[in-house]
């Protein structure tokens, strides 16, 4: 149990989320309805942090994540829009869905870090959320589903707390893979049963300790056991569905590789068939280079 | 034969150019081509090495011919185009059925003869407990087994299923085909 007093320490160290983050976050999720968002302190933010500003806005203006947003509903179509400031994004976007999506571009660096403990080199767990976000939006899409708007947020942060366990797993990633294969458990649990700790609830202190909302910060705890969850979030059921689409991919797989179960009962309730799996893992990979070297180049 | 070697993929359209690294092995001067997930690559030149990675589900098929050095190694992500027919008709080697037969009619093409071929597969891992729905390794190696079957071809080696994600090598000089899984390596 020490790594996870050392584990929790540590993300209670962590470095706030940027302020533009914050601000949009405080606009789209902690406002009363209907009260129209702060223009001022989010162009104030903005200006304040104009690089982050304008990784978010050349994100907004990818085809895949505008479609998600309803403005579109085919993966393939081309930008409809140009948006070009902040005060635009929120007109068009929303203010949950650009805070949303301001947390992916802040957190981007962060997940493109080598995970030496996971196995993963440079890149690769930022490639594995890309996916595993865009899986979960198209499950909903060859479901004809409404897409929460936190969706691709959520699967996106999915993984986020392996930044928080990977230096724990450095010198016990052989022991964990070993437990997991032994016992026939998945490889979050032979996690809590070495350093006391997984990976999903690391994620999830993490993401509590930045402030975000909720919604998001429950999907990221119960994706890789959603059948725990007390209550029925549409979220956190494509979600998970899209995390076991990402990893069947192989696309940012660690030493970690496929040792998670898929939830027979989500999948019963998403009534998905071996056609629909396909069709959104198709549609997610194609997607997933463009936004991928756009990602890589956010926080540079 | 002239050398060759080159990538057929969407991404060979959008980035223009072929993936293609030096690296010294064993005190050799080799070409690694790396073929990503939908990808296939094709060479004759015997310095070249073809790799592809984090073949989760996904299924890798390597096939060379000894005779004349050439081969081709293909990362297929799903069985069977009908899935999808828009992303297979942009590209066929996301898929087993269409992409395992364009890599075999090009190496024919190219001179290969069908008995000499050597056919080599791995991936088409599982997560744990699966159902039939999940289970597109499955799915994967089987299309790839009838497939191979229906145009009298045998299979020489093969890794497949299991949760660990796999890399897959091929050697042009030798035909020589490995894996690697969780720092371990062997030959196939």
């Amino acid at each position: 149990m020490k790594y996870r007093q050392e584990i929790i320490a540590r993300i209670g160290h962590t470095p706030p989320l940027p302020m533009l983050v914050e601000t949009l976050m405080a606009a789209g999720f902690a406002a009363p309805k209907n009260q129209p968002p702060d223009q001022t302190a989010i162009l104030a933010a903005g200006e304040a942090d104009a690089g982050l500003a304008l990784d978010l806005l050349e994100l907004l203006n990818q085809p895949s994540l505008l479609s998600c947003a309803g403005k579109s509903p085919k993966t393939d179509a081309k930008p409809s829009a140009n948006i070009r400031t902040i005060p635009d994004a929120l007109r068009l976007c929303g203010a949950k869905r650009l805070a949303c999506l301001a947390v992916c571009v802040a957190l981007a660096p962060r997940l493109k870090r080598e995970l030496k403990g996971y196995g993963m080199p440079e890149g690769k767990l930022l490639e594995h959320s890309i996916v595993a976000g865009l899986a979960a939006q198209e499950i909903a899409r060859v479901k004809s589903l409404p897409i929460p708007e936190h969706t691709f947020c959520s699967g996106f942060l999915g993984d986020v707390g392996k930044t928080c366990l990977d230096a724990a797993l450095e010198s016990n990633a052989a022991s964990v893979l070993e437990l997991a294969d032994s016992e026939l458990i998945t490889f979050d649990q032979a996690e809590d049963l070495m350093l006391g700790i997984n990976h999903a609830e690391a994620g999830c202190l993490l993401c509590e300790h930045w402030g975000l909302p909720l919604a998001i910060v429950e999907v990221v705890r119960w994706r890789l056991r959603p059948d725990g969850f007390p209550g029925h979030d549409p979220a956190l059921d494509l979600v998970h569905m899209g995390e076991s689409l990402a990893k069947l991919t192989g696309l940012g797989l660690g030493n970690d590789g496929m040792y998670y179960q898929p939830s027979t009962f989500v999948a019963q309730r998403l009534r998905l068939t071996p056609k629909l799996v396909d069709k959104a893992m198709a549609a997610a990979v194609a997607q997933t280079p463009n936004l991928y070297d756009l990602f890589l180049r956010f926080g540079d | 034969m002239k050398p060759l070697q080159f990538i057929f993929s969407l991404a060979e359209a959008s980035h223009g150019g072929l993936a293609v690294r030096t690296i010294a092995h064993r005190g050799k001067t080799m070409g690694l081509i790396v073929v990503n997930i939908s990808e296939m690559a094709i060479s004759n030149r015997k310095s070249d090495v073809l790799i592809t990675y984090s073949l989760g589900s996904c299924l890798g098929v390597s096939v060379y011919d000894p005779q004349i050095a050439l081969g081709g190694l293909i990362h297929c992500l799903l069985p069977l185009a009908s899935a999808s027919p828009d992303k297979a008709k942009a590209n066929p080697h996301m898929f087993v059925n269409t992409g395992v037969s364009d890599m075999i009619r090009t190496l024919m093409r190219m001179g290969a003869s069908r008995t000499r071929l050597i056919i080599k597969v791995a991936g088409g891992g599982k997560m744990m407990g699966v159902n039939n729905i999940f289970d597109v390794g499955a799915r994967n190696f089987s299309t790839a087994q009838k497939l191979f079957s229906t145009n009298n071809l045998t299979i020489a080696g093969k890794e497949v299923g299991g949760s660990v994600p796999r890399t897959l090598s091929l050697f042009m000089e030798t035909g020589k085909v490995t894996i690697r899984s969780l720092g371990a390596e062997k030959e196939l």
